[in-house]
């Protein structure tokens, strides 16, 4: 892959990072692990900000949420002890889901936030785990920090334009979380990846219809809808009503690799085991 | 652009360009154990450790490495003095045309560090990432076993309090 960096800078504070970016005359990108440098559309890039001078790799615990600095790895990510519970089950599939040991050892979770790619498993996981980012943005030449739900859907990413990924926060509490994809091996681009999260009653379900192109992103609402209905006595017809709101929930994104309506069936039946999953039920009957 | 960095224990100072990766700038230093394959990640040949992680020195760009410790896979051992991980696949056989080899006893290098009795399963999970078209991943997975066995016999890493003998047979039986 031809790079035409010309730059390359390692600022130690947050202010100088995002001025840079924010210079007219820089054609200037953050490098966190830098997985996706290679990997095609940042030939026009001259400037490279790297972020491993900025404390940002930390993992703490304030009050009922877990905070995971953006340049955590996905490596970390799987032997984290805090990260250890089953409420955090889908995040670590998830980062295991990711190419191989070498590659989730440079990753890090604020640029599996950030990067618009379609092999992204760690997104839904976050979604369905209620993760929220914590943002710095320049505003009138000032640092300002912000907290927003994570992007869902591809207009909600103009929220990250410009920003810098200071921490993921993610409640904590007792729960559960599972995740389902398909793809045939790990270096493989799932069709699809869906993430489930119990706490108490509430459930949430993420999807990610991938593919060759950008991935579909969003929460399976009316799915999770359903799911709050049955307050803990589930009907028989159970699976039959979580798969018609999950393919309510679902669009038919085509694209070369499968049809919109076989990606879309697919994701409904991942939807329906990540759910049984979390609620304990056999996945297969 | 200067970069100093530790590589194989001893302190370097280098020239590179912004765009280049660690691969090309260790290579062209004389570290041709640092093989070029995909560049995307995927086939694990220019695997090294940095900081003792393993990580595709393809994907990592030279300046991101300043500062840090590099091993690659001459500072692991060589002809004279081989270190128990290479003879392990020597003696297992598990060699044909050598190409991604060093990026196998990297990854065994950080496996066995971190795991000392790993078992089977995340043997072939660590070298996974290091596909072999000649070998296939049998008799690799025999060498990381049986290495991780006489490195534990040294005394070399500690064990974890799996069963090594058990994986260790399951393996090879």
């Amino acid at each position: 892959m031809y790079l035409a960096l010309e730059r390359y800078s390692r600022p130690a504070s947050v202010e100088e990072c995002l001025r840079i970016l924010a210079d007219p005359r820089e054609r200037a990108a953050f490098l966190s692990g830098g997985t996706d440098l290679n990997a095609g559309g940042h030939e026009a890039l001259t400037h490279v900000v790297d972020l491993q001078a900025l404390p940002l790799g930390g993992v703490s615990v304030a009050g009922e949420v877990i905070a995971l600095g953006a340049r955590v790895t996905l490596g970390r990510v799987r032997r984290e002890p805090a990260l250890a519970g089953s409420l955090f089950g889908a995040l670590r599939e998830a980062a295991a889901a990711y190419a191989v040991v070498a590659v989730q050892n440079r990753s890090t979770l604020g640029g599996r936030v950030v990067v618009d790619r379609p092999d992204q498993d760690v997104p839904p996981a976050l979604l369905a785990l209620g993760a929220r980012l914590r943002l710095a943005k320049l505003d009138g030449g000032r640092v300002v920090e912000s907290v927003i739900d994570l992007p869902e859907g591809r207009e909600a990413r103009a929220a990250l334009d410009g920003a810098l990924v200071i921490e993921i926060q993610i409640p904590l509490g007792e729960g559960v979380s599972a995740l389902r994809r398909f793809g045939r091996t790990a270096v493989d681009v799932p069709l699809a990846t869906v993430a489930a999260a119990r706490r108490g009653d509430a459930v949430r379900v993420a999807a990610n219809q991938q593919g060759s192109g950008a991935g579909d992103l969003r929460r399976l609402r009316s799915l999770e809808a359903l799911a709050a209905s049955w307050s803990g006595a589930r009907p028989s017809s159970w699976r039959a009503d979580a798969r018609a709101a999950a393919l309510s929930d679902l669009a038919a994104y085509e694209d070369p690799w499968a049809t919109g309506g076989y990606r879309q069936d697919l994701s409904a039946t991942l939807a329906v085991r990540a759910l049984a999953a979390v609620i304990g039920e056999p996945e297969i009957v | 652009m200067k970069i100093e960095l530790e590589v194989n224990g001893a302190r370097a100072c280098w020239e590179c360009e912004p765009h280049e990766m660690l691969t090309e700038v260790l290579r062209r230093n004389g570290l041709l154990g640092v093989k070029r394959g995909c560049e995307s990640g995927d086939c694990g040949a220019c695997s090294v450790l940095l900081d003792g992680e393993e990580v595709p020195s393809c994907l990592v760009l030279a300046a991101q490495a300043s500062g840090h410790a590099i091993t690659t896979i001459e500072g692991v051992g060589d002809f004279d003095d081989p270190h128990a991980i290479q003879l392990a696949f020597v003696d297992a056989t598990a060699v044909q045309c050598g190409y991604c080899t060093p990026g196998m006893v990297i990854a065994t290098k950080a496996l066995l560090e971190e795991r000392p009795s790993p078992s089977e399963r995340e043997v072939r999970e660590c070298l996974a990432g290091h596909p072999c078209r000649c070998t296939g991943h049998k008799k690799p997975v025999e060498a990381v076993l049986a290495a991780a066995a006489t490195l534990r016999a040294r005394g070399v890493v500690s064990d974890s309090g799996d069963d090594p003998i058990a994986d260790t047979a399951r393996s090879v039986g």
